[in-house]
């Protein structure tokens, strides 16, 4: 717990910035895979803007939610992953049962 | 003093990867390589930042929440970086004119 607040100032900035480009990304982003793997980076994002304050303030106590926002990210991120995939799927399933070609 | 200093690089180089990875997912021109860019740079970004606080702080119990989280990351970040980029091939969304070889297709296991 000796690490000058400025060095944690600077990392959240960075991690800031990488939140802020997840951000443009889901906003513009022509696919909707695009607007998944942003919402990756922004949970990524995240959990590292809240070590970072568990660490500014001094609170280990944060450190629990981290543990908490990974797993929850990661079923977060199969979920999205899945309902991006299931358009196709259903597409090629339905596709015999309408026209031919 | 040294620990500061391990600690305090620890964390701006793990900060930097994910801004590393924002603009990486600005930059690169189709969703195989932002789904690249994100699990394999933020991921490590996240790791030195998990280890730069297990390092600050050195109490038992944080230690075991921090492995945890640790060992958490490290299981769940090729899972969730192999579902994003076969969510991404799936949808029929990646045919950008970089990626040029498609594996599957050509073994038969897809039809674009």
């Amino acid at each position: 717990m000796d690490i000058s607040p400025t060095i944690l100032d600077i990392a959240l900035v960075l991690v800031v910035a990488g939140a802020l480009a997840a951000i443009v990304r889901a906003a513009i982003g022509p696919s909707r895979a695009d607007r998944v793997v942003a919402a990756e980076l922004g949970f990524i994002a995240a959990v590292s803007a809240l070590l970072l304050i568990a660490m500014r303030l001094e609170e280990p106590v944060l450190f629990d939610f981290a543990l908490i926002a990974v797993l929850i990210g990661f079923l977060t991120t199969i979920g999205l992953a899945r309902l991006v995939t299931r358009d196709r799927l259903t597409r090629d399933r339905q596709k015999p049962q309408g026209e031919t070609s | 003093m040294i620990v500061s200093i391990v600690v305090s690089s620890l964390l701006i180089l793990g900060a930097g990867l994910v801004a590393l990875a924002g603009f990486g997912i600005l930059r690169l021109p189709d969703p195989l390589t932002r789904a690249s860019a994100v699990s394999k740079a933020a991921a490590l970004g996240l790791l030195l930042i998990i280890v730069a606080a297990i390092i600050d702080d050195r109490s038992p119990w944080t230690v075991l929440v921090l492995v945890l989280v640790l060992i958490a990351h490290l299981v769940t970040v090729p899972l969730s970086g192999l579902a994003l980029a076969r969510a991404s091939y799936r949808s029929g969304t990646a045919q950008p004119p970089v990626t040029t070889i498609d594996e599957p297709f050509e073994q038969g296991h897809s039809q674009r």
